[in-house]
């Protein structure tokens, strides 16, 4: 079942599944290393809707809410 | 003799050198990733800024040392470029990047790949790009001794084998594998036979198959997580804690800007006190001159001396300051610092990449809308170079410094206080002004985030300092000129037409200035303050601090031997002005109403020029120096409509 990385807990071993929404959000996502089947990890969520530390091979990456939304994962 | 004749049909419109002795080749690579370290060990310390040719933005030029090279009779031009994720841009910074490629009038025969090896498989894609353009590639692969360290491998041979292209490890730290590097990139030169195509941009789905296909690669590579990223992480846990982060924060912030003071302040009373002698010493040596050449000694002394003075004065606060931001800069802090900051910015429709030009408005505004070119979206850059001359650039503090001083002599206390809340004011100004405007401005053009955040690492001296360096120059040489041109339109307006009366307050008095003051003076009543002062504020608008020497000027103050004695008898004169019908000029309430002008009034040309220049919008810059100023002009008569 594919979750909205917005939604997921924090430390849990994830992979991307899908990615969609704004066309140059996911395509900088893309530059950055995000793709379908790559593990994921969220590290931390910043306090009142901030920014979240998403790590995804060896990089870490802060992403908005909404460019966390455009990603869709699921446990390993 | 190695040269190369260039002999076939060129089908594309550019033209190439006959005798090719010189090759051009372009950096490539991500922020963060070593390539400006690189670009330092390849090139020393021969390198330039130059204007990208057909436009006005810049980028780094230099020679690569003949030393590395085996044949040195070449002459190897490399260019670094601003970091970039890809050839498709999403910043105008990035754009600058592929315009270094895709030049039409000055081909690039090779492009050197700088790849971080702890984030090979991120960059993968980038190489596959480049390979597609057909130009020649060698790939150098930095950080190298970060694996060094910990006795980890990187298997470069496996890259070469896919991709077949060179790929070398350099060590940037010091500067292993540079000499081997060079040698290969000479091996590779040969003139480019056309201009690269620029591709259409990668759909999702080449992405993925992308990276799809370097996953095998990868593990052949041995990518695991090194020491270095664990301790980037703990450190996080610190940086970015939510409560422990954000006083850090605070008090980084306060340290940076409290240095300021007490690093810059002797430097500063040294420059100045360098300028207020030599005015003197021209002006003693003049004494028994008469006529045309006193007036040319006065012209040297107080149009051209004190001009050159009041630029100079802010290079140690300005230098200071941004050495202590690109010292957290290169650290990796700043990163962190726009991660805190992105939410709040974000409600005033800003983006926490925002958060280093803002900073660097604090020293001055022309180099912090330089740095506004690193925002993505139009909007979010318009908005943030809109607000950052409300900044409390350094110009302002003479002029602060003077006003508190007449309100609260002595008191350090109040004087602090007040100093402070200026400061925030600004702020809360700038972010209410932001908060509205980006509720008008309606762009589609969605902004985003999606920032890296690079590993943490000690600061390196050199590039720290000769960053520094660069920008404090760009403050001299883009506000300088205009500055000086003004001061001496300033010191003409004062002077003439009566130039050849040898008493300084009669010849003021009958000068132009005092006649466009006196015709003025109507609009600067409801602030409170007369022509005098309204003389002063017109002058302010070549550079803010003019208006205290303007001040001085028309106030009669004679020139004294130290500084303090100077502000003390100027203020004492402050005091004793007044109207015509006997009522104080400067009063608690009217004071107050100059504070709060110059706190938000865009009283500097320079950076309406610089606005002018990357914004290219003639609107824009009008928009924001007749908006700004007419808020500032409402909000002094306001408050002295308050208090009188």
């Amino acid at each position: 079942m594919a979750l909205n990385l917005s939604h997921v807990a924090v430390n849990c071993d994830l992979e991307i599944v899908t990615m969609n929404g704004d066309s140059t959000i996911v395509q900088r996502l893309k530059e950055l290393g995000f793709y379908p089947s790559a593990s994921i990890k969220i590290v931390r969520r910043m306090p009142f809707n901030g920014p979240s530390i998403v790590q995804v091979a060896t990089t870490t990456v802060a992403l908005r809410k909404v460019e966390a939304d455009c990603i869709q994962v699921k446990e390993k | 003799m190695d040269l190369k004749k260039e002999t076939t049909n060129d089908t594309s419109n550019r033209s190439i050198d006959i005798d090719k002795n010189t090759f051009r080749i372009v950096l490539i690579g991500s922020p963060n990733s070593g390539k400006t370290t690189l670009f330092n060990w390849l090139t020393g310390h021969q390198q330039k800024v130059v204007n990208y040719p057909g436009s006005t933005i810049e980028v780094a030029q230099g020679l690569v040392l003949k030393s590395l090279q085996n044949y040195p009779q070449r002459q190897i031009q490399i260019y670094d470029t601003p970091g970039t994720y890809s050839l498709f841009p999403k910043s105008p910074e990035e754009e600058i990047t592929q315009k270094t490629i895709f030049s039409n009038k000055d081909h690039v025969d090779q492009i050197l790949v700088v790849l971080d090896s702890t984030q090979l498989s991120r960059q993968l894609p980038l190489i596959a790009q480049l390979k597609e353009l057909h130009i020649n590639l060698v790939v150098a692969v930095t950080m190298y001794d970060l694996h060094v360290k910990e006795n980890s491998q990187v298997n470069v041979g496996e890259l070469e084998k896919e991709f077949k292209v060179p790929f070398l490890l350099v060590d940037g730290l010091l500067g292993g594998g540079v000499k081997e590097l060079v040698q290969t990139l000479e091996k590779n030169l040969s003139p480019a036979a056309k201009a690269p195509i620029l591709p259409k941009p990668w759909s999702n789905e080449r992405f993925d198959q992308e990276h799809n296909k370097n996953k095998n690669l990868i593990k052949k590579i041995s990518q695991q997580r090194l020491q270095v990223h664990a301790q980037t992480e703990s450190l996080d846990q610190v940086f970015l804690h939510p409560i422990l982060g954000s006083l850090i924060f605070f008090i980084f912030m306060t340290l940076l800007f409290s240095s300021i003071y007490w690093l810059a302040a002797p430097l500063m009373d040294f420059v100045d006190g360098s300028f207020s002698a030599s005015a003197e010493w021209v002006k003693i040596s003049s004494e028994s001159l008469s006529g045309f050449r006193l007036i040319l000694s006065e012209f040297i002394s107080d149009g051209i001396l004190v001009g050159l003075g009041s630029v100079l004065v802010f290079v140690p606060q300005i230098f200071i300051l941004f050495l202590g931001i690109t010292m957290l800069e290169d650290s990796g802090y700043l990163a962190r610092a726009a991660t805190l900051a992105d939410k709040p910015l974000s409600l005033i429709g800003l983006n926490g990449k925002a958060f280093v030009p803002l900073l660097s408005g604090f020293a001055c505004a022309v180099p912090a809308m330089m740095s506004a070119r690193a925002i993505n979206s139009r909007k979010e850059k318009w908005l943030a170079m809109m607000i950052i001359p409300l900044m409390t650039c350094s110009a302002r503090l003479p002029v602060y410094a003077l006003l508190i001083g007449f309100l609260f002599f002595e008191d350090a206390f109040m004087g602090g206080l007040v100093m402070a809340s200026l400061y925030i004011g600004a702020i809360l100004m700038a972010a209410l002004l932001a908060g509205i405007l980006s509720r008008i401005y309606k762009d589609k053009q969605t902004g985003f985030l999606a920032m890296e955040l690079p590993l943490y690492r000690r600061p390196r001296l050199f590039y720290v300092v000769k960053s520094s360096l660069l920008r404090t120059k760009s403050y001299i040489f883009k506000t300088g000129p205009v500055i000086l041109l003004l001061s001496i339109l300033i010191w003409v307006l004062s002077t003439f037409p009566n130039y050849q009366e040898k008493e300084a307050s009669l010849r003021f008095q009958s000068s132009y200035m005092t006649s466009i003051g006196q015709n003025l003076e109507p609009i600067f009543k409801p602030m409170g303050v007369d022509w005098r002062v309204g003389v002063g504020l017109l002058a302010a608008f070549a550079a803010r601090e003019v208006f205290v020497a303007s001040l001085a000027v028309v106030l009669n103050v004679a020139e004294e031997d130290d500084e303090e004695s100077m502000q003390t008898s100027l203020i004492n004169n402050m005091k004793n002005a007044t109207f015509a019908d006997g009522r104080a000029v400067f009063t608690t309430a009217s004071v107050m109403a100059l504070l709060v002008f110059f706190m938000i009034a865009l009283q500097c040309i320079s950076t309406s020029a610089v606005a002018f220049r990357e914004m290219g919008s003639h609107k824009f810059v009008w928009g924001q120096l007749i908006g700004l100023n007419i808020i500032a002009y409402i909000l002094s008569v306001f408050t002295y409509q308050i208090l009188a």
